[in-house]
């Protein structure tokens, strides 16, 4: 089934790295999303914020981002744990497309 | 039959009753080392009896290859020790010799030379005495010496239990007496070795341990066998060094359940060295701060004296015990706020904290968060728990040990968790909180050998490190002068268990791992994170009150007849599945069931069930429980069950075992 997802946003909160049993980084944080979709012939502006999960490389490059810095992926949505069924964006490609400066 | 032989059997180390006829020169006595010829080797054995069995002809019976007759004949109080072993805990002679003769002498093709004449310097204790508390000195008045008597010598943690073993022993060797110290672990009780030989230098002394090497065993069960041994000083396989003139046993830290052998015959150390002091009419003190409850009882019931050690040697109080309760403080990573600030304290002091964790490795289990994967052992019904160390998942039953998967085996999600918290993870913790602080870990992980061991303490003594993480390791004996804080984690398993001992075991580790806390210097204090503060179990630990724990559990043990107001007899069996087990079990409860109706003391006959960890090593467990409220009468009972069993038909692949007491059910 299809479960694709792109999407831009600012990097607003990080978790830092963890490593799995098997040495695999690990990030967690939050993307903050602000854009103007059209919604029934309408224009409207969106915001939301969504949990990020991302691992190996990929993870990596999130860790070295400083927050506030502005990124495009790609990933796909999975729940959060077995018990929490509310999805979290897990993120496989990633663009750095700016950001503030460090601090 | 040759000129000048005759017919005896001799006992041999063999998987069975292990008693073969042999021919030996008329001369030869009961006790007596032989060599042996048997099958296509030889072997060493005892001779045993000079009653042989007359059916078998004459030209069948070999003769003996070599009387050791440099070594003196086994004195009859311990061959009776061998036969007492075998009848009590219902195991073949054979299988107990083994248990007694090194393994180092019996693949001795000579006799071990004999010894230069010793003069058996003297073995007067050396240096200048410490002085005796009150306490202590009336503990010595208390105990005899001459004649057989337990005592229970109840001393609460620090209070120098040592001394008054040192001067019993002192007044054995006074006598020209022998004297067997036991100890639960000697990895576990350099000091107290090291205070023997330091006290007793001019004493000959042999140190029995499994680690010992071989050849040191040897040496030691030669030179005990030939009297030239004033102290055996070992862990529960001395319980069978064998004595010329015992005059006094001493079982340090009694209720320590390494004292109960669990492969080979299970016997208990303990209880058989309370058979010995009276078969040799001598005196028996256990000591600990923490008794069993079979040895309190046996107070109660006025078998055994009690001498209690109320005050602590160094005059120091003992520590303030608190709790904190978790279900009002979160413990992010284990370590509770007001633990940590605690912590904080001690080490601005100077001083050394504990944290004691009783869980080796990093994480007991390594989870999937998406589909509730976990990592089990593929042999045994555990879990395998995680090693930062090796960054494997080991077990800790079988040894089985694997990397942990990249992705999970189930579902393929990449980001298996490491659940839960050992020795590892809080020490990360603690380093975390504390960059400063200088850290050891004492576990079985981080401390492998006896020198290690003793490094390690010694370097803690030193003041080398100024925050521990330990495991049961750190619970015994030891003296730590600037330790004043103990931290206490995950100590609410024990609490609930459904184990008899349980709640036993717990109150006793605890008590004992707070008693490591402000023996020298500065008062100490006790941390304990617990969501069940309101257990009466941690009031009476507070209060440092054993003796309200034991009454308390005593009761609960009367009212449900559970020992040591009942005696209890466990039946496992095992094999590749469960089925044929329990199917063996079903026809040994049917055996006993009948052989029950027939006995004049009701004998309790359970059903067979499988074990909690049912599957260990690729094996299937289940177990069996009898119980009585006489001790004859179970005995007369098993006596004749033990003998049904071995008529009972089972797969080759099955494997069982009677175990007499078990310490757990």
């Amino acid at each position: 089934m299809c479960n694709r997802v792109e999407l831009e946003g600012v990097l607003i909160s990080s978790r830092g790295l963890r490593y799995t049993p098997a040495g695999i980084p690990v990030f967690e944080g939050v993307l903050a999303h602000r854009s103007t979709q059209t919604e029934a012939g309408a224009e409207r502006r969106i915001e939301f914020e969504v949990g990020i999960k991302s691992l190996g490389e990929c993870g990596l490059r999130l860790a070295e981002l400083p927050l506030g810095a502005v990124i495009h992926c790609t990933g796909f949505l999975a729940a959060r744990t077995l018990k929490s069924r509310t999805p979290i964006l897990h993120i496989t490609e990633l663009r750095h497309m700016e950001g503030k400066e460090h601090g | 039959m040759n000129e000048g032989m005759r017919r005896v059997q001799v006992l041999l180390p063999f998987p069975g009753e292990g008693l073969f006829d042999y021919r030996v020169p008329e001369a030869v006595v009961p006790g007596q080392i032989v060599r042996v010829p048997f099958g296509r080797g030889a072997k060493l054995g005892i001779v045993w009896s000079l009653e042989a069995d007359p059916s078998v002809p004459d030209e069948r019976i070999k003769a003996v290859e070599a009387v050791w007759q440099g070594l003196p004949p086994l004195v009859s109080a311990d061959r009776e020790l061998l036969e007492f072993t075998a009848r009590y805990y219902l195991a073949p002679l054979g299988e107990v010799v083994a248990a007694m003769l090194p393994p180092a002498l019996r693949r001795r093709k000579r006799e071990p030379r004999t010894a230069k004449p010793d003069t058996g310097g003297s073995a007067m204790p050396a240096g200048l005495l410490p002085e005796l508390t009150p306490g202590q000195r009336a503990a010595l008045e208390a105990v005899p010496r001459e004649g057989f008597s337990v005592t229970l010598l109840h001393g609460i943690t620090g209070s120098g239990k040592t001394e008054v073993y040192l001067r019993l022993i002192a007044d054995c060797l006074a006598r020209g007496r022998q004297a067997l110290l036991l100890v639960p672990e000697i990895g576990l009780t350099p000091q107290l070795t090291e205070r023997v030989r330091a006290r007793f230098s001019s004493a000959r002394i042999v140190c029995l341990h499994s680690d010992a090497p071989a050849s040191e065993r040897s040496a030691a069960f030669v030179a005990a066998l030939r009297g030239e041994v004033d102290i055996v000083l070992g862990t529960r396989l001395a319980v069978f060094a064998p004595f010329v003139r015992l005059g006094l046993v001493v079982v340090d830290e009694e209720h320590d359940p390494s004292y109960k052998q669990f492969e080979g015959v299970p016997y208990s150390a303990r209880d058989l060295a309370v058979w010995r002091a009276r078969r040799w009419n001598v005196p028996i003190v256990l000591g600990s701060a923490t008794p069993s409850l079979e040895s309190w009882a046996a107070c109660e019931a006025g078998r055994y004296r009690r001498v209690a050690l109320s005050a602590r040697a160094s005059g120091q109080p003992l520590p303030t015990i608190e709790l904190i309760d978790t279900t009002q403080t979160s413990a992010e990573e284990g370590v509770s706020e007001p633990l940590a600030r605690a912590i904080e304290e001690t080490l601005k002091r100077g001083e050394q904290a504990l944290v004691f964790l009783n869980r080796r490795g990093y994480a007991p289990v390594v989870c999937c968060g998406h589909c509730g994967w976990v990592s089990r052992c593929p042999n045994c019904s555990v879990n395998l728990v995680f090693h930062r160390d090796d960054g494997r998942m080991h077990c800790h039953h079988c040894g089985h040990r694997e990397a942990p998967p990249r992705a999970c085996p189930e579902c393929g999600a990449l980001d298996l968790r490491p659940i839960g918290r050992g020795t590892q993870r809080l020490e990360e913790r603690l380093q975390a909180l504390f960059p400063q602080a200088r850290i050891a870990r004492i576990d079985r992980d981080a401390v492998k050998t006896l020198p290690q061991w003793e490094t390690l303490l010694e370097e803690v003594r030193a003041g080398q490190y100024d925050l521990l993480v330990g495991t049961q390791m750190m619970a015994k004996g030891h003296d730590f002068p600037s330790l004043t804080l103990v931290g206490v984690i995950g100590a609410d398993a024990g609490l609930y268990a459904a184990e008899v001992r349980a709640t036993e075991r717990m109150f006793q580790q605890l008590m004992q791992v707070a008693g490591r806390a402000g023996r020298a210097g500065a008062p100490g204090r006790v941390l304990i994170q617990t969501e069940f503060s309101q257990h009466p179990l941690f009031r009476e630990l507070a209060a440092h009150d054993y003796a309200a724990f034991a009454g308390r559990t005593l009761a609960e043990r009367r009212a449900l007849r559970l020992p040591p107001f009942a005696f209890q007899a466990l039946l496992r069996a095992d094999d590749e599945a469960l089925e044929p087990a329990l199917a063996f079990l079903e026809e040994a409860r049917s055996a006993a069931r009948s052989l029950a109706a027939s006995e004049a003391r009701p004998i309790r006959v359970f059903d067979p069930v499988p074990m909690r960890l049912v599957r260990l090593a690729r094996r299937e467990r289940a177990q069996l429980l009898v119980e009585g409220d006489h001790r004859p009468a179970l005995h007369a009972f098993l006596e004749r069950w033990a003998g049904a069993l071995r008529e009972l038909p089972h797969p080759r692949s099955l494997r069982w075992r009677l175990e007499v007491d078990p310490l757990e059910t």
